[in-house]
Formats: C-alpha cells, sequence, structure tokens
C-alpha cells in the first residue's frame, strides 16, 4: 500500500548517534531471563496511531498491526524448510469467520465470528465493521483510495445485514479489493469508546485514536502504557479471538541510534532490534546468540527522474543516466550485499515480473552517446534529491555523483528535512531524486503499476505515456488473467524502454533477533512482524 | 532591590517578545508543510485541507502568532506534530536529562577550573601557568562533537572501561525511583548501587567532554581576575601589614576575583546549552538537544519554537541572575 | 590624518615587538600562515583528487599509501584534510566578513544618528543576542537548508550584535575625541570623518574579535555540518567528514573522525592563538 509511503523510511531520520536508551519500569533488568517478555529495540517512538488516518512511521504501523484485526487476514504457510511466511496473496477470516463471494463476482458476504469482544470486553459485532468503515469513508482514510480501486467507492457500498453479517458490493468484479484489507487502515473500531470523542470539533475522534487505543483494540495485543520518547509496552489481550499470543509483555524501547541498538542486542539487553545498519548483519551472522532472518522484500528502491521537466523530459537522458548508474556497487557496498538488483519496476515476488527488458548494465561510453544523441554532448548538471539523515540515500547519492561526474552530469546532493522532502514527491515537485520507501501491501502488478503510473497520487516521476495508461485502465479491472498477464508485460517493456526511473534494487528485510526468541513467521505484504507467534526457549 | 528585579523582569519582557516574533518567522519559513507529517499521503484534498483548517494553518499569520502568544501565556505551547504530546510536556521530560548533564559538566568544569585559574595567577610564568594555558587554548579549540567521539574510541573501543554510547543509564538497569529527577543523585538516595553505577557510567563521558570545553574560559577567568586582585591596592596592602601569602591569597584577592568568574560561568552555562545539542547526538543522550535536533530534521515548528523559546528564556534569566549577583556581592554596584 | 597612520604605524611596531616576545602567538601566525599555503597548494600536495571514490578500498586504516586512510567510500581522508582547509576557512572567514560589515553598519549607524534609531537597532540586538548562538544558527540553517552561502549566513547571523555593540561603543568613544574634534573644526564633512578617521581608529580591536570570531565561525561550522544542517555532500568540509566517520567509531574505524577533527583543532587553535595575542596589546592581564 502506497501508504507505507512515509513510513518505511521515515525511519530514515534517526541520526548519526543517539539513543534514548533510557529504560523505565523494572521489566528491562528480566530481559533474557523472563520467557513472558519480549524487548525490542526500536528506531522510533509512536507517532499518530489513529490507525485508519495514521502518518505514523514504521514503528506505528507495526504496534497497529498487533492491536488490530481486520476481517480477513493473510494466510500463514509453512513453506518446505519449515520457515513459516504470511502468504500476502492468500486469504483466510479473521474477524469475520467465512466469507463468501457471489457468482457475479460483485458482492463478498462476511458471516462474523461469535462471541468477539472488544479488549475492554465489548462485544464486537457486525455494527462495529459498518460504523468503522462509514468513519473510514467520513474521514477520507488511508485505505479509501484503495477501496475505489476496488470499486467500492463510498459507504453505501458497505452494508450491515444483521449483526452477525456484513456485505460489500463492488461496483465491478475484480481481484483488488482482498489485498487491501488486511492492513491497520481497515482495523475495526469499538463504537462504544470511540463514539464518545466524535465531537462537533473533531467529527472522526481523530484526537483521541492519535494518542490512545486502549479499549479499542481486538488485535492479540493491546497497549498497556506509552512513555513518549521512551518506550511503549504491549500486553497479550486476553479477548483476543484467535490464538492467544506467546509472550505476555512486550516492551519496545525506542533507541534511535542503529549502532546502540546493535550493541543492545549483542549483549542480550534486548531480544530483537530493528533496522539495523546492513555492514553490521555479517557479524550478527557469525554470532551464535543471534539468528538473522532474511528476507527479499519487495519494497523497492529507485532514482526518479521528474518526465516533465528538462532535461528528465528526454527519454535518451533517462536512458543515459541508467547506463551510467553503479548498480555493482550500490548493492555490494551501500546495501552491503543484501539487496537484490532491481530489474523492472515491478518487483520480484509479485505476479506478472519479468526482468526480461533491463538491458542497463554500467556503460559510460554508451551513457555518452545517448547523451550526444539527446542533445547533451557536454553533460549537464541538476540537483539530487535525498530525504536528511538517510544512510542509504546519503551513500548512494555520493556513488552516484562521483559516476555521473564520468558522463559530464555534475549533480548537487540536496538533503531535505523530512516534511520538505514528503511534501516536494507528493507535489511532484522533486526533480531528481532518490526514494526507498515503497512497498506495494497488494501483491498484485496492477495495483502496483496503477498508483506509481498512472493515478497522479504516487507517480512521483510524473511519467505519462497513452499506452501505458490504456493498458492499465483497461487491464486493472479485469477478470480475463490470460489479458492481464500480456498486458503487464507489455507494460514493463515499454517502461523499461522508456526509463522513468532509474531501477535501484530490493532491500532484503532483515530482522536480528537472540537465538532464544523462536517462530517467527514473515509477512511480505508489509514486513511486519506480528509479535503473538513469538515465544522465548 | 526588589523594584530592580522587577524592573529587570519587566525590561525582559519586550526581549522574550522579540524572541517569539523571530522563532515564529523562521518557522514559518521552514521548507515543508506540517500537513505532510499529520495527514497520510493517500488523504484528499479535502482532508488536508481540514486538517489544516482544524490547525488553524489557513489563518493570517498574525492571526496565528496572536494565537500562539496567547496559549505560550497560558502554558500551551501546542503538540509537536511528530510525538503528537504536548510541547511542553516535551520540553519537560527531557529537561531533567539536560540539566543532570550540564550540572555535572559544570561542577567539574569549575572544580578543575578555578584552582588551575588560581594556581596560574599566582605562579604566573612558570609551567604551570604554561600548561594550564595551553590545556585551555586547546579546549575551546577542539569541536566538541569531535572530542566525545575521540573519547568513545579510546574508553570504550580502545580501553573498554567505559560502556558504548547507550543514554543516561544501560537498558538493562533499571532506573532509580524518581526524587530529583537525576539518575546519579536518586540511585545515591535510594542505594540503588546497579543504578548508581550504570548511571555514572553512562553520564561520565558527556560530562567530562563538555567539562573540558567549559574549563578553558573559567580558567582564563579565574586567572585574570585573581591577577586584578592579587595585583590591587588592597592585597598590597594586606601584604605589607605581613599577613602570610596563603591568607593574601584566598581571603583577599580570591573573594575579590570570584564576581568575575561567577560571571564567566553563567556565560559558559548559556555556551554550553548550543554544545550539549552535539553531545547529546553523539552520546545517545536523551534530553532537549536530541529533541530539537529532531525538530528541525522534520519541520516541526511548534516544538522547535517551543524549544527555542524555553532556551532563550533560560539564557536570559541566566544572565539576569548574574547582574543581581552583581548586586548583592558587589558593594560598588549601585542600584 | 597625519595621527591616524601614525597611531597605525605604532601598532604594528609595537605588534612586531610583542611577537618576538611572545612565541605563543608568533606560533597562531605561523599555523594559520602554514595551512593557508597547505590550502592554497592542496591541488599540487593532494595525491588523490578528494572526491575521487574507490570503494574496493574503503575503510582502511592510515598506511603510506592513504597517510590518514580512507573513508566509508573509500576516499583518500588526507587529501580531503587538504582540500578542507579551503572550504573552512573559507567558511569562517566569510562568516567574520559578513557578520562584521552587517554587525558594524549597525553599529556605526545607530552610534553615529543616535537617538531613536540607535534605540531601535541595539534593541534589535539585544533580542538577537537573547539566543543561545549555536542554537539560532542550527534553526537558522534549517531553515535555509543546507549549503556554504546558507551557512555563512546562519553563523554570521549570530555575531552581528557582537561587531555592532563593539563598533558602536569604538564609534562613541572616539567620536569625542580630539581628533575627530580637530577633523570637524577643519570642516571635514561627516562621511569623511566617518571614512578616514573613525573608521582605521576602530579597526584594532575589530581585528582582534575578528580574529577570535573566525575560530569560532569554523567551529560552529564544523558543528552544523556534522548534523547535517551544513554543505552538501561529499563536500571536503571538515565537519561533514567527522559525521561520516562517526557511525564508524564503536567498530573501531577512528582515523574516519580523527583527521579532519584534528585540523579543526589546530586551525581554531591558531586563530585563538592570534585573537588572544593581539588582545594581550589592547588587556595586558588576559593570557
Amino acid at each position: 500500500m502506497q501508504i507505507f509511503g512515509r513510513i518505511l523510511r521515515r525511519g530514515a531520520l534517526a541520526l548519526l548517534s543517539g539513543a534514548i536508551a533510557v529504560s523505565v519500569g523494572p521489566i528491562a533488568a528480566q530481559a533474557q531471563s523472563d520467557k513472558n517478555t519480549l524487548v525490542v529495540a526500536v528506531s522510533h517512538d509512536l507517532q499518530n496511531t489513529d490507525p485508519t488516518l495514521t502518518s505514523g512511521n514504521t514503528a506505528t504501523w507495526e504496534f497497529l498491526t498487533n492491536v488490530y484485526n481486520w476481517l480477513i487476514d493473510y494466510e500463514v504457510v509453512t513453506l518446505d524448510d519449515g520457515t513459516r511466511i504470511g502468504d500476502a496473496n492468500s486469504f483466510v477470516g479473521s474477524l469475520a469467520e467465512s466469507f463468501e463471494w457471489s457468482n457475479d463476482g460483485k458482492t463478498v458476504t462476511f458471516k462474523m465470528r461469535d462471541g468477539l469482544k472488544f479488549s475492554n470486553g465489548d462485544p464486537l459485532t457486525a455494527e462495529a465493521v459498518k460504523f468503522t468503515f462509514d468513519r473510514i469513508f467520513d474521514q477520507k482514510g488511508v485505505t479509501v483510495g484503495n477501496m475505489a480501486l476496488a470499486e467500492v467507492p463510498d459507504k453505501h457500498h458497505i452494508e450491515l445485514i444483521d449483526s452477525e453479517t456484513v456485505a460489500i458490493h463492488l461496483d465491478r468484479a475484480n481481484s483488488l479489493l482482498f489485498g487491501n484489507m488486511a492492513q491497520a487502515g481497515n482495523s475495526i473500531l469499538n463504537p462504544k469508546v470511540v463514539g464518545p470523542h466524535m465531537t462537533d470539533d473533531d467529527p472522526y475522534a481523530h484526537e483521541f485514536l492519535k494518542v490512545d487505543s486502549r479499549g479499542t483494540e481486538q488485535g492479540p495485543y493491546r497497549m498497556d502504557s506509552w512513555d513518549p520518547g521512551n518506550q511503549y509496552v504491549l500486553v497479550r489481550n486476553d479477548n483476543y479471538h484467535g490464538e492467544p499470543a506467546n509472550i505476555e509483555r512486550i516492551v519496545f524501547k525506542i533507541i534511535p541510534d542503529p549502532a546502540s541498538r546493535l550493541a543492545q542486542l549483542v549483549s542480550g539487553a534486548v531480544d530483537i532490534a530493528l533496522e539495523l545498519p546492513t555492514i553490521d548483519i555479517p557479524s550478527l551472522e557469525a554470532n551464535p546468540d543471534i539468528t538473522v532472518h532474511r528476507n527479499t522484500s519487495r519494497s523497492i528502491a529507485y532514482i526518479g527522474m521528474n518526465n516533465e521537466v528538462a532535461p528528465f523530459d528526454n527519454k535518451l537522458v533517462r536512458q543515459a543516466i541508467s547506463y551510467a548508474v553503479p548498480y555493482d556497487t550500490i548493492i555490494d557496498i551501500v546495501l552491503n550485499g543484501y539487496a537484490v538488483q532491481l530489474k523492472s519496476p515491478i518487483p520480484f515476488g509479485t505476479p506478472g515480473h519479468t526482468d526480461q527488458f533491463f538491458v542497463y548494465e554500467q556503460n559510460f561510453e554508451k551513457a555518452k552517446e545517448l547523451l550526444v544523441e539527446a542533445g547533451y554532448p557536454d553533460g549537464f548538471s541538476s540537483v539530487f534529491e535525498i530525504p536528511i539523515g538517510n544512510q542509504e540515500a546519503k551513500e548512494t547519492a555520493v556513488f552516484l555523483k562521483d559516476s555521473l561526474a564520468k558522463i559530464g552530469v555534475d549533480i548537487q546532493i540536496q538533503e531535505l528535512p523530512g516534511a520538505a522532502y514528503f511534501e516536494k514527491i507528493q507535489k511532484h515537485e522533486l526533480k531528481f531524486f532518490f526514494t526507498n520507501f515503497w512497498i506495494s501491501i497488494n501483491n498484485d502488478p496492477y495495483y502496483h503499476v496503477y498508483w506509481k503510473f498512472h493515478h497522479s497520487c504516487c507517480n512521483y516521476a510524473n511519467y505519462a505515456n497513452s499506452t501505458v495508461d490504456q493498458l492499465i485502465a483497461d487491464n486493472t479491472i479485469s477478470t480475463d488473467t490470460a489479458a492481464q498477464a500480456a498486458a503487464i508485460e507489455e507494460i514493463q517493456r515499454i517502461l523499461l524502454d522508456e526509463a522513468p526511473w532509474v531501477l535501484l534494487y530490493q532491500p532484503e528485510h532483515i530482522l536480528a533477533m537472540r537465538s532464544n526468541v523462536k517462530g517467527y513467521a514473515y509477512y511480505s505484504a508489509d514486513n511486519f512482524t506480528r509479535y503473538q507467534y513469538l515465544y522465548k526457549e | 532591590m526588589i523594584a530592580f528585579v522587577a524592573r529587570r523582569l519587566l525590561l525582559l519582557i519586550p526581549v522574550l517578545l522579540g524572541v517569539t516574533v523571530v522563532t515564529f518567522t523562521l518557522t514559518r519559513i521552514i521548507p515543508g508543510n506540517p500537513i505532510d507529517l499529520m495527514v497520510s499521503p493517500l488523504a484528499d484534498a479535502e482532508t488536508r485541507a481540514r486538517i489544516a483548517e482544524n490547525a488553524g494553518l489557513n489563518d493570517p499569520l498574525w492571526e496565528q502568532y496572536a494565537r500562539y502568544i496567547w496559549g505560550v501565556a497560558n502554558g500551551d505551547f501546542g503538540d509537536s506534530f511528530v510525538t503528537s504530546q504536548p510541547v511542553l510536556d516535551d520540553l519537560t521530560s527531557r529537561f531533567m536529562p539536560t540539566f543532570e548533564l550540564t550540572l555535572f559538566a559544570m561542577l567539574l568544569a569549575i572544580i578543575l577550573a578555578v584552582p588551575l585559574g588560581i594556581a596560574s595567577a599566582v605562579w604566573r610564568g612558570t609551567w604551570i601557568d604554561h600548561v594550564s594555558r595551553l590545556l585551555a587554548v586547546f579546549g575551546v579549540a577542539m569541536p566538541v562533537f569531535w572530542v566525545s567521539l575521540v573519547a568513545i574510541y579510546v574508553f570504550f573501543f580502545l580501553l573498554h572501561w567505559l560502556p558504548a554510547p547507550q543514554g543516561r543509564i544501560s537498558v538493562i538497569v533499571a532506573p532509580p525511583d524518581a526524587i530529583t529527577g537525576l539518575f546519579v543523585v536518586d540511585s545515591l538516595l535510594t542505594g540503588n548501587w546497579p543504578a548508581l553505577r550504570s548511571s555514572f557510567q553512562s553520564i561520565l563521558m558527556p560530562a567530562c567532554v563538555l567539562a573540558f570545553a567549559a574549563m578553558a574560559p573559567l580558567a582564563r577567568m579565574t586567572r585574570s581576575s585573581m591577577i586584578e586582585a592579587l595585583e590591587s591596592d588592597y592585597t598590597r596592602a594586606a601584604r605589607a601589614m605581613g599577613l602570610p601569602e596563603r591568607s593574601v591569597v584566598f581571603r583577599h584577592a580570591l573573594r575579590n576575583a570570584v564576581l568575575p568568574v561567577i560571571t564567566m560561568i553563567a556565560i559558559v552555562y548559556g555556551y554550553l546549552l548550543g554544545g550539549v545539542v552535539l553531545v547529546e547526538n553523539v552520546f545517545a543522550w536523551p534530553g532537549l538537544g536530541r529533541y530539537v535536533y529532531n525538530a528541525i530534521a522534520s519541520s516541526d515548528y511548534p516544538a522547535l519554537q517551543g524549544f527555542i523559546l524555553y532556551s532563550t528564556t533560560v539564557y536570559v534569566l541566566l544572565f539576569l541572575f548574574v547582574d543581581i549577583l552583581y548586586v548583592l556581592l558587589d558593594p560598588r554596584v549601585r542600584i | 590624518m597625519a595621527v591616524a597612520s601614525q597611531r597605525i604605524r605604532e601598532n604594528s611596531r609595537s605588534l612586531y615587538l610583542w611577537c618576538r616576545r611572545n612565541p605563543v602567538t608568533a606560533l597562531g601566525f605561523a599555523i594559520i600562515l602554514g595551512l593557508g599555503i597547505l590550502g592554497v597548494l592542496a591541488p599540487l600536495l593532494a595525491p588523490y583528487d578528494p572526491y575521487a571514490l574507490n570503494p574496493a578500498e574503503r575503510m582502511r586504516p592510515p598506511s603510506w599509501e592513504h597517510p590518514f586512510g580512507t573513508g566509508i567510500f573509500g576516499e583518500d581522508i588526507f587529501s580531503r584534510v587538504l582540500y578542507g582547509i579551503r572550504i573552512d576557512f573559507g567558511i569562517g572567514l566569510g562568516a567574520v566578513a559578513f557578520g562584521l560589515v552587517v554587525g558594524s553598519t549597525v553599529g556605526v549607524l545607530a552610534g553615529y544618528y543616535g537617538g531613536r534609531l540607535d534605540e531601535i537597532l541595539m534593541r534589535l540586538m539585544d533580542i538577537v543576542a537573547a539566543f543561545p548562538g549555536f542554537i539560532l544558527a542550527m534553526a537558522i540553517a534549517g531553515v535555509l537548508g543546507p549549503s556554504i552561502p546558507n551557512l555563512i549566513i546562519a553563523i554570521a547571523f549570530v555575531n552581528v550584535p557582537v561587531y555592532a555593540r563593539l563598533s558602536r561603543s569604538r564609534f562613541l568613544v572616539i567620536r569625542s575625541s580630539l581628533y575627530a574634534m580637530a577633523a570637524r573644526g577643519v570642516g571635514a564633512s561627516d562621511m569623511r570623518i566617518l571614512a578616514w578617521h573613525l573608521l582605521p581608529n576602530s579597526l584594532a580591536p575589530i581585528f582582534v574579535q575578528s580574529t577570535l570570531q573566525c575560530g569560532w565561525a569554523i567551529l560552529d561550522a564544523a558543528g552544523l555540518s556534522f548534523i547535517g544542517l551544513g554543505v552538501h555532500l561529499p563536500t571536503p568540509e571538515w565537519g561533514v567528514m567527522i559525521g561520516l566517520g562517526a557511525p564508524r567509531i564503536i567498530s573501531g574505524q577512528w582515523w574516519i573522525s580523527f583527521f579532519p577533527g584534528l585540523a579543526i583543532a589546530i586551525t581554531v587553535m591558531g586563530f585563538n592563538l592570534i585573537g588572544d595575542g593581539l588582545q594581550d596589546l589592547l588587556d595586558p592581564k588576559r593570557w
């Protein structure tokens, strides 16, 4: 989902050094010995916990993912090697016990589980589902765009049948709805808790939800306490409908400095450390006390070139840049090998992905020829925009500058503060920029190209091509899988030829934990850890 | 006296108002629209407009300013865009760590610098004078953040004497029960030895680094005001009366040299408020310095305004305090 | 006029004598001069292009090939430290020049016109001076965005009150002095008095102040660059270089940050030694 937008690398604002490593509460001392407490080192504090309108960082999304639940969820499957993953393309009932599609594929009916309860004990019925979706549509919540894409344009398409049954009506049959549903943006909320906070000034109780979730959770955990700047604590939700979580308490310690998170993990002070620098991963893999889980993620890092602004409006220039980028150095040095090269705008792991059209190996001669042909024999100069404090962006930029200088292109690296970067990227005002925050939660190629090259929202590079637009428009809402497959290949052929982006890499999602912590399941849809499966030996 | 203090306090009002104008203006020209931090990128124009409207970002600037001042006067600095918490709460919770760090640094600096300054004045031109001058010259010339890094390399990486940057206390040690809010003092008071050990280890490096930077101007001021005092008529008279040199130095000269040193302490403390931003960033210290840095990096206006206003007030009050002290201690200063 | 130039001559003569008697201050001059020459000759002396990257050789400790080791991109630290002299001296001198011009203009205007303008200008200066310097510079640099000119403005702005107050007080002292009166007596215009009599006679203390401020400006600039609010990557500015090496300190790659920091310390020390020495001319009780 594009919302991860901000999320993934807002984490990158983590700076230099500096960990808020203050420990509060007696739990910390027992990190390793207590099997009922898990201590996690996170880079960021929670920020805006309104699940349906969060602007939060990864920490916030992961928090929401663990305290809330949805009608349907990803199926957990066990692979041949025994590892378990949340399959981004397979769905099972969650709060809904079952679901049923109508024959015309335009209505899906959810039957709620019996005896569902919110964390405060209030019953959870289909009325809460209706309440939640009404609020989401009224509030223009984060998932409204996704629902509309799946042909569910307004709240009247959500039908309350009885207190056990709710139906969603689609205007046209398509396969996009479920991929949008198993996420925090569709968290079912408790009307009895949220309702009283809805006032004239704050019709959607946003002010309440953005700092609190107590009483309205229904996921495996609930919020126990939040000491801003220091830590937040989740405890097992005894009213959760599914398998109870194995570990009773999870203490999230906010430690902004990656080196400190690493040191705390190695010393055993914390059980899990998130977002560690890739340069330190080899030493962790060699450490018998640490288990490193590595999974190729579908998040994409690329360099956007504003296709409407000279010189990047010239396809030859974009191709020339694509030929000049030091792909191997970026993957081997910046990412320390913990990434795969991105060879199509549709990432590896998404159905329909193909790398057969990728031709851009580093070749300065070819790049120079293309620049001459494009009318820039002496090269040109440009800014290169990156978000401040993002180490990957910084290092990529420096290597890029070095390589581009060899074809006469002089770039000035501009580090933009968080808000400035996000404002400009959303207004499509960046000219030549690094971005590595995107992951399409819905693992569908059309969902991906729709947002990235078609809809104005997230087509940050202002790419416009009538053929591609037509192919996307014709095939996104469709049930003709053969036509979809042919079209997605054609789209990739055109995109690689036109090179609206410089394709960089798909990083591995790396999670390092103490070896006695078991049960991890990777969810490729969003990379978030579901803590309920973890247990300590 | 009361009238003097009152008048000085009144004079602060226009200065602080001016300060708020400057901070307000500055934060309004920061690139980056705070709306993008407050709502999801998928939110449509209407939602964004509504949230901007609610946050008052569409009102004329002077109205926003008036509302801001009114809030400040009532103790409301607004909510941080990033933490969603009231800025005043944020600042309060981060004040004690910074205060603890600067307090220890300052005490350390005074303990080291004042005797050094006195010694250099008494034995002017000897090796001790030269050594302390060299120290002073070096102390101010070295960037604090660099000294911090060198200290970490030497005392953590090479010698393993002190832990890597870990904030105020190790994650695995529970902090002491809050009495004063100063971890070292609290753990001492409650007899919590593991916490004392860990918090002392944590504060030692950053405090020494800051103290090192603060020492130089203090030693320098102590030396010059001691020289002035030692050469003054009254010390000469005391010497002429046959008082022992020890008594001349400590009873007569030092007493008269103390005022400029106190002024210098205040000035240096104000200077530390800047240096602490860098040192906190290196040492993972969860204080105001890290907070303001994050505020700047994410265009968090309310947090930035709140911090600048806060630190400026402290700074200005510090100088007021020194002025008052002067009046109280120095009979030559008339109100 | 004769009076003024004679005074300048006297000043420089005593300066010379003072330097001979004070090797430490002479050392300050030698450091700055020496570094200045190294900076000018950087293209001849640097073994590598300061922007050249060599990922195969990254994070190597000091050796004969790389006397100061290599950084996280495999860049040669020694060459970058040499080129850094140009950048950091430039920022220091730029900030001082900017602060000096703006500050003394304000100060002289206030002193010359007096009255309400004086009151308004000096109260404005009070407000600027009420901010803790580094924090205001940080906010300004954050607002303007990273670049060398913005960095210079941010640092210079903070120092404007220093120059304004200094030049105003010097101005008032000198205006009431005998030679200003004498000049007015022979019919010199105000502007002429300002340009030919008052400015040269205010120069000594302002020069001293500027030398000290130059050291401070370099420190502040490095601090701002260190936290990412200063110059663009990968400009060989010392603070940026320290910042690039900072995350690697815990794992023992000390050289990336150490040498640029040492360069700052030596430079600032040089400026301070000069400034202190000159200040002793005015106030011999100081160090």
